[in-house]
């Protein structure tokens, strides 16, 4: 039994505390909606076979898994704060909520 | 005077700076972390060598087998076919630079490795060429070619 319930979810990704809001348009159709998410773009060290990694950002966001279509897929687009990004990876955590990674176009 | 080892890689960085997709975006012996705005990008290396005595008396030459690493970086949509534009651009400079050829006898492309990631802000990809250069000093003069 998920330990939140769908209340408790929008709360915590309410843009009136941590949250922003998303355009969301999944990959599989239909028109651009808003989701609320908690966005996140911390450092992250990429390593790519040569001598130096590249030192990049990961940006990912947190949203309730009910929001986004068939949980979400690969290529689903998202706008946040003006900046486009596709879905590289969907992670559901199993009990509602999924952190989807990013990158940007 | 430098080590011919030093002028090789010099040579090298001189002959794929100003390349057409990397251009002057090429950092020699880089010990940190490449910029994600550098990318595409080169970074250029000496690595392992070997030598061998291949004259007595008094030449006293030493035949030495140098691996010059070039590891190339690119992100975004696309990666594979800019990775192959790189490596025909830094091919094609490094088999026509004259201040290289006149230090090495030779200088010949031994491998190609490629690899992904899909951690970063983008796609990127690596691409390491090693080249081995062929060149020979005199034992006790490393510092000229000959």
């Amino acid at each position: 039994m998920a330990v939140e319930t769908a209340a408790d979810r929008a709360a915590m990704l309410s843009s009136d505390d941590w949250g922003v809001v998303a355009s969301y348009t999944p990959v599989s159709g239909g028109a651009a909606r808003d989701v609320s998410g908690i966005f996140d773009a911390q450092w992250t060290s990429v390593e790519v076979g040569g001598e130096q990694p590249v030192s990049s950002t990961g940006p990912h966001i947190l949203v309730a898994t009910s929001d986004l279509t068939n949980g979400g897929r690969q290529n689903d687009t998202f706008v946040i704060e003006g900046i486009t990004y596709k879905a590289s990876d969907v992670q559901p955590d199993g009990t509602g909520m999924t952190s989807v990674m990013l990158h940007k176009q | 005077m430098s080590h011919a080892r030093q002028q090789i890689r010099e040579a090298v960085a001189a002959a794929v700076t100003g390349l057409a997709t990397t251009g002057t975006n090429v950092f020699v012996n880089k010990i940190t972390p490449q910029e994600a705005e550098s990318l595409p990008n080169l970074l250029v290396y000496t690595d392992g060598e070997s030598s061998e005595a291949d004259a007595m008396g008094a030449s006293r030459g030493l035949m030495r087998a140098l691996d010059v690493v070039i590891d190339a970086t690119a992100e975004g949509e696309g990666i594979d076919d800019t990775l192959d534009t790189i490596a025909a651009e830094v091919e094609v400079a490094i088999a026509g630079d004259a201040a290289l050829a006149a230090l090495v006898k030779d200088i010949t492309l031994t491998s190609s490795a490629v690899s992904r990631s899909a951690a970063g802000q983008t796609p990127m990809m690596g691409l390491r060429l090693t080249f081995s250069a062929q060149y020979r000093t005199r034992r006790g003069v490393p510092g000229t070619s000959i």
